[in-house]
C-alpha cells in the first residue's frame, strides 16, 4: 500500500512543523533550513547530534498526531540504508517508507 | 538603550542544553547568556570552588536536578531498597548547605522543585503514606521550601507547571535513552518562559495596572444597548457566572496591589450607574483608580490616564474583547502588554491567571494598599486644584517625611523599591536584598530610606538615597522615589538629607545621572535641583560649603541618627 498525495503532504507538514519547533531553540545563524536539498546531518550537515535527537522525536510526535502512525526514526540500519538524515527530501522518503511498512 | 544580557549558569544531573538554548535564543526579555555545567555532576560542580565556571560573575544560577540524581538515598528508595530515612534528610541538608553557601555569590538562585515522571505510580494507593516514594518527594520539596524561605535571593520554582503545560508528551523515554534528556522540548520551553518571567519580576519589571474594557469584559452584553437589567452578570446563568468570577479574580489582583482602571467606549453616566447599581458587580467604583468612559480613541484615553497616575506605558496591561481595539493599543504603545483575549467569557479567568506579568519577588503591606494610595493621590490632586500654590497645598496636607537608616526591617521594601522604580531613579541600579545590605555595611557608604505620610494616607516607604564617600567628594549613588509621591518636594528633602549629612566636608557632592528609556523625570528634577550641571554631561555637583535646606512645606522626622 502506498501513501496518497494527501498523506505525503501531511508527512512534509509534520517535518516542517517539527523544524519550526526546534528552530525556536537555535541561534539565528544555526536554524535548520526548510530547503528540501539542504544538508541536514552528516559530515556536511548543519545540525549537531543533540538537535538531531530533538528533531527526530518532534517529527515522530507530529507523524503520530497527523497520520496516527507510530514510527521510529532511530533504527540505525534502515536509516543509514535510506541515507535518511542527509536532507529533508531523503528524510521524507524514509518516513514514507516506514509508514508504508 | 538595550539592556545588557543577564549571565546565567545552569547546573543539572541531566542534559540541560535545550533549556540553555531556549534561554539564549528565545526573543522574550530579558536577554540571557547562559553557561552549562558539565552534565551529571551537580554536587561535584557545586563544591569545587576551583572550577573555572565559578570564576565568571553570573547574575543567576539555576540548579535543576532529579531527586534520585542528587540524593543517593532517594535513588535507593525508588529501587525499594531498605534505607534509613535519616540518610535522605542528611543528604538533603548537605545539598541545602552547599546551596546556601553558593547563594551568597549570586543575585538570584532558582531551584526547580523535584518531580517524579507523571506515569510513575510507586506503591500505588499507599505511595502518599509514610515512607512511600511520593510521600518522600513531598517531604524533600517541603524541607527545601522551609529552608530556602529565609534566603531573599533564592526561589523554588514549580516544575510541575512546566510538565503539565507540555501535556502527555512531557516525558519521552526515547529522549532519555538517546541523549539523557528527561523531558520533551516543550517542557524546557515552558521552563525558559517561567525562568525569564521570574528574572523579569525579580528585576522589577512587573506590570502595575490593568486597563479594562466594560462591555463583554466585565459583564456580558452592551450596557448602552441592553440596559442594566439585561446584562449577563452573576445569577443562575453559566455565562453570567463566568463574568462574575472574572471580576472576582480581578478583585483578587487588586487586593495584592495591582491597579484597575476602565477604558471603555460608552456613555459615562450609564456605565458608572451599572458599576454602582448592578447587584452582581463584584468590583465597585472605588476598586478603580481611574476611568475614561467616552467615545474617544482608547489610545488617547490611555495616554491621559497614565499621565494622571504618573505611570509609564510599560507598567500596563490592556484587556479588551475587540481585536481592533487591541491592535490599536498594541501599535500605539508597544510597551503595553496586550494579551490575545479568548472569545468566550468562560476562559477569561484562566487567561488572566495564566499571565506571568504580575509575578513579584515581594509582597508587603504597601502593595495591598496601593489602590487606596492612588485614590488618596486623586483626592490630593483635587485639593491641589483649589490651593493657591504648591507650597500652600503641601502645607495643607501636612506631608511628613520620615528618614531612617537602612535596617533589617526596611530592607525588603527598600530592595523592592530599588528594583521596581524606573522613572525617578538616578542610576537604575538593581540589587538583591543581600547586595543592598552588603553595600550599606561598607564604612564609606550610607543608605537612607524615606517614608511619606500626609493627612490623606500613609504612602509608606517610597524613597531611597545612598551615598559613597570618596576623597574629595561625596557621590550620590542611588536616588529613587516612587512615582506615587513625585512632585511633593520629597526629592528636595532627600537631597537636603544627603547634604546635611555631609556637613563639615569641604569637597563637592556629585550625582551622575545614567539615562534609561524611562528615567527622564529624574533628569528633569536634577536640572532644577539647584545643583550645577556639568556642560555636555549628566553630572551634577554641589559645593558642600553651601547649605541645602529641607523644604519648609514638609515636616521632617530624621530618625537616621537614632
Amino acid at each position: 500500500m502506498y501513501l496518497s498525495m494527501a498523506e505525503k503532504k501531511l508527512v512534509l507538514e509534520a517535518i516542517f512543523e517539527a523544524i519550526d519547533d526546534i528552530n525556536e531553540t537555535l541561534a539565528p545563524g544555526r536554524k535548520i533550513s526548510k530547503d528540501p536539498q539542504a544538508f541536514l546531518y552528516g559530515p556536511q550537515g548543519a545540525i549537531d547530534s543533540l538537535t538531531l535527537t530533538l528533531l527526530i522525536v518532534a517529527i515522530e510526535q507530529k507523524i503520530e498526531q497527523k497520520l496516527h502512525a507510530s514510527i521510529s526514526l532511530v533504527d540505525q540500519t534502515t536509516a543509514s540504508q535510506d541515507n535518511a538524515f542527509h536532507n529533508i527530501k531523503t528524510l521524507q522518503g524514509h518516513i514514507e517508507r516506514l509508514i508504508d511498512q | 538603550m538595550k539592556p545588557a544580557p543577564l549571565n546565567g549558569l545552569l547546573i543539572s544531573d541531566f542534559t540541560i542544553d535545550v533549556l540553555t538554548s531556549y534561554l539564549q535564543n528565545s526573543p522574550e526579555p530579558p536577554l540571557c547568556t547562559v553557561k552549562t555545567a558539565p552534565f551529571g555532576t551537580p554536587l561535584q560542580t557545586l563544591v569545587d570552588d576551583a572550577n573555572p565556571l565559578w570564576k565568571k560573575n553570573h547574575d543567576f544560577l539555576v540548579i535543576w536536578c532529579q531527586a534520585w540524581g542528587l540524593l543517593p538515598s532517594f535513588a535507593k528508595l525508588i529501587n525499594f531498597q531498605s534505607i534509613d530515612p535519616k540518610h535522605i534528610k542528611a543528604e538533603l541538608h548537605h545539598f541545602i548547605r552547599i546551596l546556601k553557601k553558593k547563594a551568597a555569590h549570586y543575585r538570584y538562585v532558582l531551584v526547580p522543585s523535584f518531580v517524579l515522571p507523571p506515569y510513575y505510580r510507586g506503591l500505588g494507593p499507599i505511595d502518599y503514606k509514610k515512607d512511600g516514594i511520593h510521600y518522600w518527594l513531598l517531604e524533600i520539596n517541603y524541607t527545601l521550601m522551609e529552608e530556602l524561605s529565609s534566603l531573599p535571593n533564592v526561589f523554588l520554582l514549580d516544575s510541575n507547571r512546566w510538565i503539565n503545560a507540555a501535556g502527555p508528551q512531557a516525558v519521552n523515554p526515547k529522549l532519555w535513552y538517546m541523549s539523557k534528556i528527561p523531558y520533551d522540548y516543550t517542557v524546557f520551553k515552558a521552563a525558559a518562559y517561567d525562568i525569564k518571567s521570574t528574572l523579569l519580576s525579580l528585576g522589577g519589571t512587573t506590570k502595575k495596572i490593568i486597563f479594562l474594557d466594560l462591555d463583554n469584559i466585565l459583564w456580558g452584553g452592551e450596557i448602552g444597548e441592553t440596559g442594566l437589567e439585561n446584562l449577563k452578570l452573576g445569577g443562575h446563568d453559566a455565562i453570567g457566572e463566568s463574568f462574575r468570577d472574572f471580576q472576582r479574580q480581578l478583585k483578587n489582583l487588586k487586593n495584592r496591589g495591582i491597579l484597575l482602571a476602565v477604558i471603555s467606549k460608552n456613555e459615562e453616566t450609564t456605565a458608572l450607574e451599572a458599576i454602582q447599581k448592578h447587584p452582581e458587580m463584584v468590583l465597585k467604583q472605588n476598586d478603580f483608580v481611574g476611568w475614561r468612559i467616552n467615545w474617544q480613541d482608547k489610545a488617547k484615553n490611555i495616554t491621559e490616564l497614565l499621565a494622571e497616575l504618573n505611570l509609564p506605558p510599560s507598567s500596563a496591561v490592556f484587556i479588551d474583547d475587540n481585536p481592533g481595539e487591541r491592535d490599536r493599543v498594541k501599535k500605539a504603545f508597544p510597551e503595553i502588554l496586550v494579551p490575545d483575549w479568548p472569545g468566550q467569557s468562560f476562559l477569561y479567568s484562566k487567561a488572566l491567571l495564566s499571565l506571568s506579568c504580575f509575578d513579584t519577588s515581594h509582597f508587603e503591606k504597601e502593595d495591598k494598599q496601593r489602590t487606596s494610595m492612588y485614590l488618596g493621590e486623586k483626592k490630593r490632586q483635587g485639593l491641589k486644584s483649589h490651593a493657591v500654590s504648591l507650597p500652600d497645598w503641601l502645607k495643607s496636607l501636612h506631608v511628613t517625611v520620615t528618614i531612617e537608616k537602612l535596617n533589617t526591617v526596611n530592607l525588603p521594601r527598600a530592595a523592592q523599591l530599588l528594583n521596581k522604580t524606573n522613572q525617578m531613579n538616578l542610576t537604575t541600579r538593581r540589587l538583591s536584598e543581600t547586595e543592598l545590605s552588603d553595600f550599606s555595611r561598607d564604612k564609606n557608604h550610607n543608605v537612607w530610606t524615606i517614608r511619606v505620610r500626609d493627612d490623606i494616607d500613609d504612602s509608606g516607604l517610597t524613597g531611597l538615597i545612598s551615598i559613597k564617600k570618596q576623597k574629595n567628594q561625596i557621590q550620590i549613588i542611588d536616588f529613587v522615589l516612587s512615582c506615587r509621591v513625585f512632585g511633593r518636594m520629597i526629592e528636595n528633602a532627600m537631597v537636603a538629607k544627603a547634604i546635611q549629612f555631609a556637613k563639615g566636608h569641604s569637597g563637592m557632592m556629585t550625582a551622575e545621572y545614567l539615562p534609561t528609556p524611562k528615567n527622564k523625570p529624574c533628569l528633569d528634577f536634577w536640572k532644577h535641583s539647584g545643583f550645577k550641571m556639568k556642560k555636555d554631561s549628566h553630572t551634577f555637583s554641589w559645593d558642600l560649603k553651601k547649605a541645602y535646606h529641607y523644604p519648609d512645606t514638609l515636616i521632617i522626622k530624621d530618625r537616621s541618627t537614632q
